[in-house]
């Protein structure tokens, strides 16, 4: 596989981009402030598409990073935990794992992220740096 | 008009909109003014946070025009109250202190957990997120108060423990 084919989502507020894509990982990079009013008809088909390609391609991993995420709404953290969702209640071998990589320097990442490994501490890593 | 002279402590007031256009500015606005009054780059960032998840409640909420947003910072105590006021319907009040009272139940981390898994099911657009958010990143009390149809939430930080949480 060389590509998901699914185009960056960028508004003016905020990027997701496809950083890396291999068969054993796609990278995504959030950029900006994520605090749509309703992300779920905004971002959530965009999470989808996503989840839907790395299933059909039997990509091992998603890794998401929000060094660059200044700010995200807990709408738009609902919307990540659904996507983690939706990955966890497939049957085990379709599953993929998320590394999601957040940093200390923007506050509210720390905390705000580090539980989300305990809604499927199999599938869910955390690395803060 | 008489304007107050307070030296020991930082105090803003912003009435607004509201409209969801205005909340990343008030956001923006409050952190800056935080970090200058705190001296504390964390305590900023987490407390205009919880502004921002208060504002957007008070948008989803309101009934009318009019948000008014305060912060007073107690600085011989070394406690920040920020407040939230608009007018909602009694339906929605309800809700809202029925949330805040769920929240309040269990430790903050159990019940962020529960709410993130409850927040996964919803079909709504909404999150009912925001109280477990606030006080799990921040050790904060939230309390409401509702005089007819005018609610104002409070949230009372301890800034002495953010700062010393990891």
């Amino acid at each position: 596989m060389t590509t998901l084919d699914i185009k960056n989502f960028i508004t003016d507020k905020v990027k997701i981009e496809f950083i890396e894509e291999t068969i054993e990982k796609v990278k995504l990079d959030f950029i900006g402030e994520l605090d749509f009013e309703n992300p779920e008809s905004v971002v959530f088909p965009f999470f989808n598409e996503i989840h839907n390609k790395v299933i059909s391609n039997k990509v091992k991993c998603v890794e998401v990073d929000f060094t660059k995420l200044e700010f995200l709404n807990s709408s738009g953290l609902k919307t990540l935990i659904k996507w983690i969702k939706t990955d966890i209640t497939l049957p085990e071998d379709n599953r993929y794992k998320f590394k999601i990589i957040a940093t200390s320097k923007i506050h509210w990442q720390e905390n705000a992220l580090k539980v989300l490994p305990m809604l499927s501490p199999l599938l869910i890593e955390i690395k803060i740096i | 008009m008489k304007l107050q002279k307070s030296l020991n402590s930082g105090f803003v007031e912003l009435i607004f909109g509201p409209r969801w256009t205005y909340i990343a500015a008030v956001r923006n606005f409050l952190q800056k003014f935080l970090f200058v009054t705190l001296e504390d780059v964390k305590s900023a960032d987490l407390i205009s946070m919880a502004a921002s998840e208060l504002l957007e409640n008070a948008i989803k909420y309101a009934s009318e025009e009019g948000t008014k947003i305060s912060v007073k910072h107690f600085k011989e105590d070394d406690t920040l109250d920020l407040a939230v006021e608009n007018y909602s319907f009694s339906d929605n009040i309800k809700i809202l202190k029925e949330e805040i009272e769920k929240v309040n139940i269990g430790s903050p981390e159990e019940m962020y957990l529960f709410k993130m898994q409850e927040a996964a099911l919803r079909t709504d657009g909404g999150s009912q997120l925001g109280f477990a958010r606030i006080r799990y990143e921040t050790c904060a009390n939230i309390k409401l108060d509702a005089t007819s149809d005018l609610v104002k939430i409070v949230v009372s930080f301890d800034l002495t423990k953010i700062r010393g949480r990891k």
